[in-house]
């Protein structure tokens, strides 16, 4: 299904329309001595039951363990070794190596310096940005001189009509930016305020809209940022 | 130290590098999953045959060819969508990388920031201090490490300092009124598919 926003503009009317990343281009891909295709794959090295502490705890000390590397291959397991991993699915261990059940997950949050400033209850963030959540037009205008050297702008997405009128209203607000030179902020919640997200705890950015037109062609960008330009100590 | 040195018209100016990111400038929100006893515990992979636990450690990724033979990577080369080999590109850190003047800012807007650097001034040049200060931008290649292509990049300044954007290039194509819109955008090309982060403002 095509991912939809709806969208407001200052006229205070709104109207959904698509979005959707650049394609990036692939410039080259590795091959092999012969030009033959390669694959990246990931292959199984060793086993949670051949790990040095699982050895430790089967041999008792290091002196036993030591022996029975000298006198046998303990250490992998002929036929797990080498293996393509191909599809797993993802568990959680403790560090004796038994499988949990039931988990209970935390956030722990840690300042700048990397010391840890506490820890809760992990709770779901809930996507901000969708059919149902209208983005409202905050008004909020920067000359593009100043957002392109303020905000590291990580992501983009171009804003697609879906047909005739919604071209109509895409292409009034890529002019209307186009010919005051500047960058709307966009956010969402009622005063647009509020992070962009895109889907149940995904990353939260702050949007800028940009847009271009020539003839009677329009191009209309969301730039989505999470980093400042700022300094920090070397 | 890495240095990125660029050379105006003759000017040599020369900048240490120290890497930006979410965590040295707000901290870092992580994940971490606990057992009955409020230990922590980590992630592995359990294979779908029931035959393997794999903990962090036990795998290790490869390139082989088709019938399975490992490929090592002094091995490996580069070829382009028509099968021509791709030269290597050097590392650009300590190479003078030329700039004849600067670049509209609105030209950043044509690609997406991969990484940030802060620029530590070494040595910079009376050119480029002032041009940098009334607010113009410079575009040069930047490659940290030698590879198979290098990326734009732009030095722009601030009052928190200068910096250096490495970009990827993300050209959008401009859109008509009968330009025929896509019914339908493949799952897989959810540009948030894979965007789980538990890191918030």
């Amino acid at each position: 299904m095509a991912r939809l926003i709806c969208l407001a503009d200052d006229k205070n009317r709104d109207a959904h329309v698509e979005f959707e990343s650049p394609k990036r281009k692939v410039r080259w891909r590795f091959v092999g001595p012969e030009s033959q295709d390669v694959q990246y794959a990931n292959f199984i090295k060793n086993t949670e039951r051949h790990t040095y502490e699982a050895l430790l705890a089967n041999f008792g000390d290091d002196a036993a363990l030591s022996q029975a590397l000298v006198d046998t291959d303990p250490e992998f397991d002929i036929e797990l070794v080498g293996r393509r991993v191909g599809e797993a699915d993802r568990v959680w261990i403790r560090t004796d190596g038994s499988v949990l059940y039931s988990t209970r997950v935390l956030q722990v949050v840690f300042d700048k310096d990397g010391v840890e400033q506490g820890r809760d209850e992990f709770r779901d963030v809930e996507a901000t940005v969708g059919e149902d959540a209208r983005i409202p037009w905050s008004g909020r205008l920067f000359d593009v001189e100043h957002v392109v050297r303020r905000f590291a702008l990580v992501r983009k997405l171009q804003l697609r009509h879906v047909n005739g009128l919604t071209f109509d209203f895409l292409f009034e607000i890529a002019k209307q930016l186009h010919e005051g030179n500047k960058m709307l902020l966009v956010g969402t919640g009622t005063r647009g305020n509020q992070p962009l997200i895109f889907q149940t705890n995904g990353s939260p950015y702050r949007g800028f809209l940009h847009g271009k037109i020539e003839n009677n062609s329009y191009s209309l960008c969301l730039y989505l940022s999470n980093l400042e330009l700022k300094g920090v100590q070397p | 130290m890495s240095q990125l040195v660029v050379n105006l018209e003759g000017e040599v100016s020369s900048f240490g590098l120290t890497r930006i990111t979410r965590e040295k400038l707000y901290g870092r929100k992580k994940r971490v999953v606990v057992d009955d006893d409020g230990q922590e515990c980590v992630s592995a992979m359990l294979t779908r045959d029931g035959t393997a636990l794999l903990p962090p450690g036990t795998t290790g990724y490869m390139y082989v060819t088709g019938n399975y033979d490992v490929v090592e990577r002094a091995q490996l080369s580069a070829i382009d969508d028509a099968g021509n080999l791709v030269e290597s590109v050097g590392s650009t850190l300590g190479v003078e990388q030329s700039v004849s003047a600067p670049v509209d800012p609105t030209r950043i807007l044509d690609h997406i920031v991969s990484a940030v650097y802060q620029l530590d001034p070494a040595e910079v040049g009376e050119r480029l201090t002032s041009a940098l200060g009334a607010g113009q931008v410079f575009e040069v290649r930047f490659n940290y490490r030698a590879g198979f292509d290098d990326s734009p990049a732009f030095v722009v300044q601030n009052e928190g300092g200068i910096f250096c954007l490495v970009c990827e290039e993300a050209i959008t194509e401009l859109l008509s009124r009968d330009v025929v819109v896509s019914d339908e955008v493949a799952e897989e090309d959810d540009p948030f598919a894979d965007d789980l982060d538990f890191s918030m403002f």
